[in-house]
């Protein structure tokens, strides 16, 4: 009898240009929180979906108590006491909480010759779940009254509730208070005690070193190690996760900002609700930074200025020509550029090829005779920004939709950078993209800059912002509430001034 | 294991173009006649006027629309054609006061009516953003509507001696309808693969709003392509008049249907952003020959029509699941 | 435009802060998994339609497809018969 409950080996799983796991392991002993770490992309949610039966794996075997196994879906991996508490959440508002805890699996009973919902039982049984995991809702309230974090409680009480041998939890803490929180380790801690083999899923260090046993550490869909908790820094995590030094996260940066060329003033949207009042200036090969939470209008005020959503009131200046940018044309014309915050819905062209991709912005410059499109120059231009970006890619003739992330960021980016654009908007331009191709695009940023374009980077990641900018412009509930040096930028400072609401 | 895997692949991803074949190679064997020459001709004959309008409607499918005004305009044209190109001395003339036109005079005239209805298209879909499929249903009956009052719901024929010859006549052994469809397909051809427009248009139909932000002008784009479509329907109802020798109300009835089906077979995904001039001609040779191999077998119309209605939804399907392999 | 203000009402609404220590991430996103069913509301009746309809296997089609296939040379197999009047 080995001393795993459940043992994932060699799992292999591709999706069209992704290679998402390459040979995860995974090792579960009864009784024990492990924790499994990664980046965005790392391959954590991918796993876990390959375990349920919900991804077909292309390689690879799952062994539970001792026998190889091949789960055929969610109810099945319930059935054989493996529950999980996903990360998005599926609940039914409109049903009782009752309902949403045993959706799939009610307890019946006969009515002369026909089969019923027991619901007596079913609330019964519910009550006596919210209680041993010391929630106190009423098992017949509707679902919808609860906030959202009180439905990711409910989840958890659901997966309680099915006797589990294994639960998985995927990003537990994601929407719960600090309180909540608590209420949360301390299940767990009961459920460790009963045997329960917990996967512990989450970004969140201080929590992982907190509750977790053992710590399993992925990058880019491969198994990286094992190791106890109480052995493991923060350091060491981060540096395991990320695979390289922290020192070596950003590239050195040569540019030099110069003149002032770009000049916002007063810049109001036409929804009240919107971006209000914002001014600032950017400089001739300066990486200017925007901080701020979810809901600062970051992404909307670069819209706004690119042409894609409407002002009432404000003026942008480049080089000292007043700029009247109706539509994304007019900037366009302008000199300006914008790689938006969703490639998948605004950014690519996903059944066309690389090649009309990466031409579409600047068809006008490879015209024969000014009507006829010159295919080589076209191929030329591609084949130049293969080599110049490392865009992996077997030919420019592919979809770019069966690239990986980071490669189709390249590929955008190559579209507005044939049009020597002066400015260039970039919203989360490392978001979804694995930690090599992250760092390649720091280095294209890098270069932009110190060739004299200047960029506006918005982003939501702390480090990401510190370790890339030379000025941060940090935005809070619609209104731009200040600027920071890039030296001296730092977690607290950018937090105060994205938390300053009037 | 590679070979048997792509003999799959292809039977499924042109299932009905084999079994048309199937069927062709099968009438030529049983009937006489079948593979002749002035068979070949009927077919090009037959074929030529359709794969205009398929053309026409192409450009809406492949931006995620459709035109299902496409059959009425090729009415209206027909009979707008018929109005100014009957012979002087024909005594049910429609306007006794019309002048003597030469027919390319006419077809100019009409391809600039048709174009007109076809930028109302344009403009209430990508302006006012109204659906393409109830913009063009409403514009269906519009036309049809002015159609009836224009003609007064007579018939006409007695057309010129030119006219008549231009679906009649031949360039040695080339018919000159062939002639007309072949310059059209050139010149799309030309449009889809070689200029701004065909790729802003492929653009447009693989993710709009993706192509707003890269520049492309939409709503011009949109216009140029229901613009085009309705020139299109024009000179297909123009020769479909001079082919039938007369033209009414009832003309062109329906074939938006077979248009966008043929454009379905043709590959044109309802999906947008993809389609290809050659798969246009494919799927409407693939309902023509369908038509033709039935009519020579002796079958019931009544059949003819349910099988093409299978061949339509089987070509649908398979559209749907080349995207649902692709999630 | 409106394409975005549609999109707009898909973003989260939940106010995220970064954690305390250096962490590497605060973004929610499922990352680069497969290609989810994202679809952001479209303004037109078909634009899209695929993404709309009903989760739908392949086999499920595919059978779907061989029906119509079937029906198809039954059809014609009939009419043929019939117009020889064989029955």
């Amino acid at each position: 009898m080995s001393e795993y409950r459940l043992e994932m080996h060699d799992v292999v799983k591709t999706f069209p240009g992704v290679k998402a796991l390459d040979g995860a392991q995974l090792n579960l002993r009864p009784g024990t929180v492990h924790a499994l770490m990664g980046e965005n992309g790392a391959g954590k949610s991918t796993l876990m979906k390959c375990m349920f039966g919900i991804y077909h794996m292309d390689q690879g075997e799952v062994i539970y108590e001792g026998e190889k196994v091949q789960i055929k879906g969610p109810l099945d991996a319930l059935n054989r006491g493996i529950a999980m508490v996903h990360q998005e959440l599926q609940p039914i508002p409109e049903r009782s909480i009752g309902e949403n805890i045993y959706v799939g699996r009610y307890p019946t009973k006969k009515l002369g010759p026909v089969t019923v919902i027991d619901h007596d039982k079913m609330y019964e049984d519910a009550d006596r779940v919210l209680k041993e995991v010391h929630l106190n809702f009423d098992a017949r309230a509707r679902l919808g009254s609860l906030s959202v974090s009180q439905m990711q409680l409910v989840e958890i009480a659901k997966a309680v509730s099915a006797d589990c041998k294994v639960l998985i939890l995927d990003e537990p803490t994601s929407s719960l208070t600090t309180a909540e929180v608590e209420a949360l380790f301390t299940i767990v801690d009961e459920l460790r005690r009963k045997g329960v083999s917990i996967v512990y899923i989450s970004h969140k260090m201080d929590e992982i070193l907190r509750i977790s046993d053992e710590v399993t550490i992925m990058r880019d869909g491969q198994y990286i190690g094992t190791w106890a908790s109480r052995e493991l820094t923060t350091d060491f995590i981060i540096t395991k996760m990320v695979g390289r030094e922290l020192s070596e996260l950003y590239p050195e940066r040569e540019n030099i900002p110069g003149d002032v060329i770009f000049e916002v003033e007063d810049f109001t949207s036409i929804n009240p609700k919107s971006f209000r009042h914002a001014s600032f200036q950017l400089r001739k090969g300066e990486i200017l930074g925007v901080a701020g939470l979810v809901g600062a209008q970051r992404t909307e005020l670069m819209e706004g200025l690119f042409g894609l959503r409407a002002h009432t009131s404000g003026t942008i200046t480049y080089n000292g020509n007043e700029l009247k940018i109706n539509q994304p044309k007019d900037a366009i014309n302008n000199g300006i550029a914008m790689l938006t915050e969703d490639r998948r819905a605004t950014g690519i062209l996903g059944v066309l090829s690389i090649a009309d991709n990466v031409s579409i912005a600047s068809l006008n410059q490879y015209l024969i005779g000014g009507i006829m499109l010159d295919d080589n120059k076209i191929e030329n231009l591609v084949q130049e920004n293969v080599a110049k970006l490392s865009i992996k890619t077997p030919s420019s003739k592919t979809q770019i939709q069966s690239l990986s992330g980071g490669n189709q960021q390249k590929v955008l980016i190559s579209r507005w950078l044939a049009n020597n654009p002066d400015v260039f908007i970039m919203d989360e331009p490392t978001r979804g993209i694995d930690v090599g191709a992250k760092y390649e695009i720091y280095c294209i940023i890098a270069e932009m800059a110190k060739q004299g374009k200047s960029i506006i980077m918005i982003s939501s990641e702390m480090s990401e912002l510190i370790g890339m900018s030379d000025r941060i412009m940090v935005m809070c509930d619609g209104r731009v509430t200040g600027f920071i040096d890039g030296d001296k930028a730092n977690q607290e400072n950018i937090m105060a001034l994205a938390t300053q609401f009037e | 294991m590679q070979k048997t895997f792509d003999v799959k692949k292809f039977m499924s991803n042109n299932a009905i173009i084999i079994l048309i074949v199937m069927l062709a190679i099968l009438t030529g064997f049983t009937t006489k006649n079948f593979f002749t020459v002035t068979n070949f001709k009927n077919l090009v004959v037959n074929v030529s006027p359709r794969f205009i309008i398929a053309c026409g409607v192409s450009g809406c499918l492949i931006t995620k629309g459709t035109d299902l005004s496409a059959g009425r305009a090729v009415g209206l044209a027909a009979c707008l054609s018929a109005m100014m190109l009957q012979s002087l001395d024909y005594s049910a003339r429609m306007f006794s006061w019309m002048p003597d036109i030469p027919w390319p005079v006419a077809l100019v005239i009409v391809m600039i009516i048709m174009g007109c209805f076809g930028a109302v298209n344009g403009i209430v879909i990508s302006v006012l953003k109204v659906p393409p499929f109830i913009a063009t249903l409403g514009m269906q009956t519009i036309i049809y509507g002015l159609c009836s009052l224009i003609t007064n719901n007579q018939p006409m024929g007695g057309y010129k001696k030119s006219y008549l010859t231009v679906a009649s006549g031949s360039l040695g052994p080339i018919p000159y309808l062939m002639i007309f469809a072949v310059v059209v397909g050139g010149y799309f051809l030309f449009l889809y693969n070689k200029t701004r427009h065909g790729k802003y248009m492929y653009a447009i139909g693989g993710n709009e709003n993706a192509a707003q932000v890269a520049g492309v002008n939409v709503r011009g784009s949109l216009i140029r392509i229901y613009v085009l479509a309705g020139c299109m329907y024009a000179l297909a109802g123009f020769l479909v008049g001079a082919k039938a020798g007369g033209a009414s109300t009832a003309t062109g009835m329906g074939y938006e249907l077979e248009a966008i089906a043929a454009c379905t077979i043709g590959g044109v995904s309802a999906n947008g952003g993809v389609g290809r001039v050659g798969g246009i001609l494919v799927g409407v040779l693939v309902f023509e020959i369908l038509k033709i191999c039935l009519q020579f077998l002796r079958v019931d119309p009544a059949y003819t029509y349910i099988a093409q209605g299978l061949v339509i939804v089987v070509a649908v399907a398979l559209d749907l699941r080349k995207y649902l392999q692709k999630k | 435009m409106s394409g975005f203000e549609d999109l707009e009402a898909e973003r989260m609404s939940v106010m995220k802060e970064p954690d305390a220590e250096k962490n590497i991430n605060v973004t929610m996103e499922a990352g680069e998994d497969a290609p989810e069913n994202e679809k952001p509301k479209t303004g037109s009746a078909f634009e899209g339609i695929y993404d709309r309809m009903p989760d739908i296997s392949i086999r499920a089609l595919d059978c779907f497809i061989g029906i119509c296939v079937a029906a198809l040379i039954a059809v014609v197999l009939i009419g043929i018969l019939r117009a020889n009047h064989v029955f």
